[in-house]
């Protein structure tokens, strides 16, 4: 009997992974294949069956085993091949895949005071907005098969849907790529990340602020 | 009185359904019920609940043998959904109910031994599969009916007990107090939580608050970005810092992500692993220490 695992069950919902690095790495790599086709194709002696396997991926991890390490105030004990290991578990090509690498620093005494003083997000304001640009996005998308920023396709973005914002807004983006420090699916995703901070802005289309905030969370460590 | 009961039920294979043919001969010889057509063990243990929800139900099955073969005979099939197909076919073959009746419909269920019928998992895989294969009817448990009736095309017939059953087949039953309607039955259903209460609640109970964390805007902004867009994440960084999306209060900016999906979809997948979580369970956590390996995990248990 073949039953849908984690992945299928967390279909048109959220997988969260805390603790990436601790699942091995073979673990980690299985999840490439259902991130770009959104099925799961189950092989046994007896049967073959096929899940549906659409799920947001949200990992959190460690930027090492003893948890320390700092760019600025490093008081890491690890040596520097095992920090590397330890990351190497999620494999670059599942980086890759990851639209929002995000860097979370130790909260410094100025931050929580700033903080405390700015005042943070409440839930029910996040929802309102995330509410909003959703329904933004699907409004542009209505004529695809698509809901949501992150599962359009790349081609038909910069192609048929004639959503790229022109190359004004992507002089960074278009460096980057030049400089070959973004592959081409991360190019893509930068761009649908960006039409995610417009909505969210309540832009009509990406500009250049957009798309270099996308780009700031491509590389976090 | 040699004749062959038949109905129709459905074999899941992950979430395509195939038509089995279900057919019920009783013979001469020595007291005996076999059960052939490569069963999985739950299937196997049908003949016990069968036996017992006949006898309950006051159809009792007679003391010959009766053979009971699911075809395609080579397709494994598994799980108890097969129970009110096989009680209706050896019915038919024993001349209780109307052959004709039984043989038109789809019978999915389990029994219980007094004879109610007990919800089951992969209704929904197992409906659209029938009303393809151009069945018109399908019998299901009432548990289920919210489930199987998301499909068009078929007529979907709840069943609370195979005394019910029975007698839509046409079988004569003096009326007797039905061991589905009691109060037990219902308590039965709710065991396994009922559709109607697992379509996620647009408000669930709100832990914690997005709010609550202080410094690291960057975090709470890429959250935010990857619930509105549904762009995956990755949250790097030390212990103490900003495990943001630990925290409760991430769940009130994510269950949009599931709101605007097709339900068939949505619970399609669930169904044939009989879970039905609400909106907030969708956010699956996985701790690292619960996974072994990944095929069973990831992928589903794959247990021939």
């Amino acid at each position: 009997m073949i039953r849908p695992g984690a992945v299928s069950r967390a279909s048109g919902g959220v997988l969260f992974l805390d603790e990436a690095p601790e699942f091995s790495s073979g673990v980690l790599d299985a999840l490439r294949q259902p991130l770009e086709s959104g099925t799961v194709v189950i092989h046994r002696s007896h049967a073959v069956a096929e899940f549906p396997a659409q799920f947001q991926l949200v990992l959190a991890a460690n930027p090492c085993p003893c948890g320390r390490w700092d760019a600025q105030r490093g008081d890491c004990s690890c040596p520097s091949l095992t920090r590397r290991r330890y990351l190497g578990r999620m494999s670059g090509p599942l980086r890759d895949r990851i639209d929002l690498d995000v860097w979370v620093p130790r909260v410094s005494s100025a931050m929580l005071r700033y903080g405390s003083a700015v005042g943070g997000v409440s839930t029910a304001v996040a929802r309102t907005r995330v509410e909003a640009a959703r329904q933004t996005a699907a409004e542009r998308l209505r004529e695809t098969p698509w809901r949501t920023n992150a599962q359009m396709s790349g081609a038909w973005l910069r192609g048929k849907g004639r959503l790229h914002p022109g190359g004004r807004a992507t002089v960074d983006l278009d460096r980057a790529l030049e400089r070959g420090e973004l592959t081409m699916r991360g190019y893509d995703q930068t761009l649908k990340v960006a039409w995610t901070a417009a909505d969210l802005d309540g832009a009509t289309s990406p500009g250049a602020d957009h798309v270099g905030r996308a780009l700031t969370y491509r590389s976090a460590a | 009185m040699s004749r062959v009961g038949r109905t129709r039920s459905i074999a899941l294979v992950g979430m395509s359904g195939a038509v089995v043919e279900v057919e019920a001969d009783i013979g001469s010889q020595l007291p005996a019920f076999h059960l052939i057509g490569l069963p999985d063990a739950a299937l196997g243990e049908a003949r016990e609940r069968v036996r017992s929800a006949c006898a309950n139900s006051g159809l009792a099955l007679p003391a010959r043998k009766l053979t009971v073969n699911l075809s395609p005979a080579a397709l494994p099939k598994h799980g108890s959904g097969f129970d009110l197909a096989i009680a209706l076919t050896a019915l038919a073959a024993c001349g209780e109910v109307n052959v004709d009746s039984v043989a038109a419909a789809v019978h999915l269920g389990e029994l219980g031994l007094d004879g109610r019928v007990r919800p089951t998992p992969g209704v929904l895989p197992a409906v659209l599969a029938a009303a393809a294969a151009g069945c018109a009817r399908v019998y299901v448990p009432t548990a289920n009916v919210a489930e199987a009736s998301l499909v068009s095309g078929i007529e979907v017939v709840p069943v609370a007990s195979l005394r019910e059953a029975a007698q839509r087949h046409g079988a004569t039953l003096e009326d007797e107090p039905d061991p589905g309607d009691d109060a037990g039955a219902v308590e039965g259903a709710g065991a396994r939580p009922e559709v109607a209460a697992s379509i996620p609640r647009e408000n669930g109970p709100e832990v914690g608050d997005l709010a609550d964390i202080v410094g690291n805007m960057a975090a709470v902004d890429a959250l935010i970005l990857a619930a509105a867009g549904g762009h995956h994440l990755l949250l790097l960084g030390p212990p103490g810092a900003g495990r943001v999306c630990s925290h409760p209060g991430c769940r009130g900016s994510f269950p949009t992500c599931v709101r605007h999906r097709p339900l068939m979809w949505r619970v399609s997948a669930r169904s044939p692993a009989s879970r039905w979580p609400g909106a907030s369970h969708i956010v699956r956590r996985l701790k690292h220490r619960t996974t072994r390996r990944a095929p069973s995990h990831w992928w589903g248990a794959g247990v021939a």
